[in-house]
Parts: structure tokens; C-alpha cells; sequence
């Protein structure tokens, strides 16, 4: 069989790629797995531990509360992000005068960095003399400290994450929402249907596969968020921001405690991956 | 229009101001002379240069923001090369070329998608400070080369390509390596356009990694140096002058989104179908 014979042209044209992809990817996370079981110093590893990095974190507190800050984060964003991208895709799926305006506008966050974005946003919630108290002070309210509180800080990060992350999930929603035959609510409009019910009973369960993908995503970004926090309040006040990755950070590239801290990463990497394990599992069975 | 449009069209045009309040926010100040900061008008009543002047001409701590900018437009440039020349074959040998290995391999860097840039930066560092990269232009260059996002655009695309064309052309007796580059390339312009631009966009922005890759002021690229310098706004004098290096730093994006919104929401569809 002569069309079987070895052709090296794929290799060549595969190889570099691969090759980068192992050195600056796949070695790092084997890596970082590796470093977790070792105290390792910044002169490199002191003494091989196995597991006692993992241990230890589940004895700290710090670590605990840190857990929850992450997880009390998810809780408000992902619903957030979901409910207004879904929203926003539905009020932008269908012509209207100046529809391709509207859509720049809220895509266009996309290409604002997270460093720029979080100076926005402090700048906006600056106490007294920001937007968001001078608002509030017009209608009589009190301003805050927002930033310097707790419970609000998390809440204005959130915010922060929303607002770079949300124009992509529209882009996506709205790429599903063209995929549902306008046929249908022809139909349901026949039937004396209302947007209400078209929402729920047409475009929510058509679209579930793109909001599977909405909620896996902000999932992920939850888990994953850094920058915001770390321009915004460094993880205070009070380590009421400080997210797992914050956490990491510290522990990493303050403390040098290397090994702890590629330990961290791996138990954010398993929760990412169970949460969305679920996830998928969740959304299959109820189709 | 009728009603039920014109509400629509409302409700979009509140969430619309309220969406660009931020930005709009710190463009006005980025004009405002300092002491307009602890008045907190939304419209600052005066208006001055000397902020931008002193970005572009004051060193802050060490950062300065054209040093930055020229560092970000090194990388940049450095990596969307860097990225097409080795995602466009890649793709295509994913794509349309069986070889050992291949489903694995792509299954790994679908994979690689789901994990948290966090866990690597660690033993990035290690490996970057091993080989002398910190602090250099190419230690923030080179792990952002092997990116996922171009592959998985490219193979789609030439996925769906034609079977058809590339017998003509073999039967004429071209070359595999002259079908992809006579042939492939050519049909797959768009997708490489929207590659291009979304890495462009990725590499002028990217934070975590240069974060922790650079610590002289010198080395930052934009991001990181807005950052630095973010945290010494405590004194008012300061702040509108950050606030006019973040407006002056985001607008060759903004000047990439508006002319290259069509491939950049093109290949972030799901599908990524570019047609």
C-alpha cells in the first residue's frame, strides 16, 4: 500500500506548536503539581513533604476563609453575569435603529484591561466625591466607603468582573439566539403567547446549550479572578476580598513559599474542574 | 416603531450611558486639572492638557507610560507573529493531516483551556528564573506563544474546507506544503485576520503573567505599569494623571475593537463559523 507510507509533513507542520506547547504548558502544570509535594524555598525545593502542603491547608484558617470569600464571590457572580448577559442578548438579538451601536457599546469593555477597568471602577466608587455616592447623595442617600467595607467590596469586584466578561457572553448568547427559528415564536405569538412566555418556554430552553457554556465559563472566571482584587484591595479590608488566588499570590511571591502555593493552584484547578464537571451533568440530564 | 420596540430601544439606550459610565468617567477626569478631583462633579468645570503631559513625559517611580507602551507594542507584535506562524500550520495539521498522536494531543490543549492561568504562573516563574527570563521582554513573550484560542479557530475553519479543492491541486502534482500555503492560506484570510486581532488584543492586555514576570519598572508592559501606578493614588495629585494614563494606554485597543469588531465577534461565537 503505497498511500500509507510515513510522511513527515505533518510532524513539521504540528512540531513547533507542540513543542512550545509542552515546554510553556503542559511542563508547568506537571510542574507545579510536583512542586506542590516538596517545601520548596526561593532557592528551590528543601525537603520533599508528600502531602503535607495539602494538609496544612486544610488546617488554615486563612485558607478556609478564603475558600469562602471565593466561593461567596461565585455565588454572586455567576448568577449576575448570567441573568444580565441573557438579558442584554435578548434585548439585542432583534433589529432596532442604531441596534449595531448598542452592541459596540456593550462589547467593547472586551478590549479594556483589567488594570484600566479596576482604576475605572475605584475611581467611580471613590467615597464621597465618586459618581456612584454623588448619586446617591442627589437622592438623598448615604454614600459609602466601598471599598473599605467588607460585605460591599467583594460586591464592587463583582461589578468590576462583570464588566469586562459580560460583552463575550453575549456574543455567545447572542450567536444561539439566531439559531432558534424565528418559526416558533410565529407560532407561539398565534397561540396569544406573551415575551414572558416566549422567554420561558421558547428562547431559556433553546438555549441551554450556550448557557451551559455562560455558567461554565463565569464559573471559572469566579474561581479564577486576580487582578481586580489584587489593584483594588490588594484582598482587604479585613481579608474579606482576598480570593483563593490572592491567597496563592501571597503565599508564592511574598512569602516564597513556593511549594504551599503551587498547592493552592492545584486545589482551585480540582474544584474548577469538579464544578464544572457538574455542571455539564447537571444541565445533560435535565435536557 | 411601535410600542413595544420603542420601549425596547429605551431600556437599551438607559443600559447602554449606564455601561459606558465608567469609561466615560475617567476620559473627563483624564482632561480635569487636579483639584477637580475632590469636587466630584460628574463634568469637571475645568479643563487642562498637563495630565497626558506628564504621562508622556514624567517618570513615576520608574514607570514611564511611552516606555510601556513600547514595551507592550514589542510584545504585541512579537507575539501575534509569533502566534500565527505557529498556530496557521499547526491548525491545518490538526485539521486535515492524520499523524501519531493527534487526537491526544489536541484533547490535552482543549483541556489546557480549563486551567487557571494561577497554577502556572508559579513554576512558569521558577522555570523563566532558571533560564535568566525575568524581567525581559522575552520571558513575558514566550509562554504566551503556545495559545489555544488560535488553534482551535484555525482547525474549525479548515475543518470545513472543501475536499475537493486540495485534489485538484494534487492531481496537478502540487506539494502538501504547496496546497497549504498556495491554497489553505489563502481561503483562511478571514480566520487568520480574527486570530490576529483577538491575540493582539490578548497581548496588549495580558496582566497575570507579566505581573509576575516583571518587577523593574522598566520591563512593565502597559497593564502592569497602570497598575504600579495605581497604587499610589492615595495622593489626589496623582490621580488624574493615572486616570489619563489608563485613557491614553486603552485607546489603540479601543481603535482595535472599532475597526476590527466584525472578526473579533466572529471568532468568539461558539462555532467560531467564519463565513
Amino acid at each position: 500500500m503505497a498511500r500509507a507510507r510515513f510522511s513527515p509533513f505533518p510532524y513539521l507542520m504540528a512540531g513547533p506548536y507542540v513543542a512550545l506547547f509542552a515546554v510553556f504548558v503542559a511542563y508547568p502544570v506537571i510542574r507545579a503539581l510536583y512542586m506542590s509535594l516538596f517545601d520548596w524555598g526561593i532557592f528551590g525545593p528543601n525537603a520533599f513533604v508528600g502531602f503535607e502542603n495539602y494538609l496544612s491547608l486544610a488546617t488554615d484558617r486563612r485558607f478556609w476563609q478564603s475558600f469562602w470569600v471565593t466561593a461567596t464571590f461565585a455565588v454572586i457572580y455567576v448568577p449576575m453575569v448570567t441573568a444580565i448577559s441573557v438579558l442584554l442578548a435578548v434585548l439585542l438579538h432583534r433589529k432596532l435603529p442604531g441596534i449595531g451601536v448598542f452592541r459596540t457599546a456593550f462589547f467593547l469593555p472586551i478590549v479594556i484591561n483589567v488594570a484600566v477597568a479596576a482604576i475605572a471602577f475605584n475611581w467611580l466608587f471613590e467615597p464621597n466625591i465618586g459618581t456612584v455616592d454623588k448619586v446617591l447623595h442627589f437622592l438623598g442617600l448615604p454614600g459609602q466607603s466601598w471599598l473599605q467595607q467588607p460585605g460591599w467590596a467583594l460586591l464592587v469586584i463583582a461589578f468590576v468582573t462583570m464588566w469586562i466578561n459580560l460583552g463575550f457572553m453575549v456574543i455567545i448568547l447572542l450567536a444561539g439566539l439566531e439559531n432558534i427559528p424565528d418559526e416558533l415564536y410565529e407560532a407561539a405569538r398565534l397561540d396569544g403567547a406573551t415575551p414572558i412566555d416566549n422567554l420561558v418556554y421558547i428562547t431559556l430552553p433553546l438555549l441551554r446549550p450556550i448557557l451551559l457554556i455562560v455558567v461554565v465559563l463565569s464559573t471559572v472566571h469566579a474561581f479564577q479572578i486576580f487582578g481586580e482584587v489584587l489593584i483594588m484591595t490588594e484582598g482587604g479590608p479585613f481579608g474579606s476580598t482576598t480570593v483563593m488566588t490572592m491567597l496563592l499570590y501571597e503565599e508564592g511571591f511574598e512569602r516564597f513559599a513556593l511549594g504551599r502555593s503551587a498547592a493552592i493552584g492545584v486545589v482551585i484547578t480540582v474544584i474548577i474542574a469538579a464544578l464544572s464537571f457538574v455542571q455539564f451533568r447537571f444541565f445533560r440530564r435535565e435536557v | 416603531m411601535r410600542n413595544a420596540e420603542i420601549g425596547r430601544w429605551l431600556l437599551l439606550l438607559v443600559l447602554a450611558v449606564l455601561w459606558f459610565v465608567p469609561l466615560v468617567s475617567l476620559t473627563l477626569y483624564s482632561f480635569a486639572p487636579p483639584s477637580e478631583v475632590l469636587k466630584g462633579n460628574f463634568i469637571p468645570s475645568q479643563w487642562t492638557l498637563d495630565n497626558f503631559i506628564k504621562v508622556l513625559f514624567d517618570t513615576t517611580r520608574g514607570v514611564s507610560i511611552p516606555a510601556a507602551m513600547w514595551n507592550s507594542t514589542v510584545i504585541m507584535v512579537c507575539q501575534v507573529v509569533g502566534i500565527l506562524l505557529l498556530d496557521v500550520p499547526a491548525a491545518y495539521a490538526f485539521a486535515r493531516t492524520k499523524f501519531v498522536g493527534r487526537n491526544v494531543l489536541f484533547a490535552l490543549i482543549l483541556v489546557s483551556m480549563m486551567m487557571p492561568g494561577i497554577l502556572e504562573v508559579i513554576s512558569l516563574y521558577d522555570l523563566m528564573a532558571n533560564l535568566g527570563l525575568v524581567n525581559t521582554l522575552a520571558g513575558i513573550i514566550l509562554p504566551g506563544l503556545p495559545r489555544v484560542i488560535g488553534i482551535f479557530i484555525l482547525r474549525q475553519f479548515f475543518m470545513e474546507v472543501p475536499r475537493d479543492l486540495e485534489e485538484a491541486a494534487r492531481i496537478d502534482g502540487a506539494s502538501e506544503f504547496q496546497i497549504f500555503l498556495r491554497i489553505m492560506v489563502p481561503i483562511a484570510a478571514p480566520a487568520i485576520m480574527t486570530v490576529m486581532i483577538i491575540s493582539a488584543i490578548y497581548s496588549w492586555n495580558n496582566f497575570l503573567w507579566p505581573l509576575i514576570v516583571t518587577n523593574s519598572p522598566e520591563a512593565m508592559p502597559v497593564p502592569v505599569a497602570i497598575a504600579y501606578l495605581s497604587a499610589d493614588t492615595s495622593a489626589a495629585l496623582n490621580y488624574t494623571v493615572t486616570l489619563a494614563a489608563a485613557f491614553l494606554t486603552s485607546l489603540p485597543m479601543i481603535l482595535l475593537f472599532l475597526f476590527g469588531q466584525r472578526w473579533i465577534v466572529s471568532g468568539m461565537r461558539p462555532t467560531s463559523g467564519i463565513k
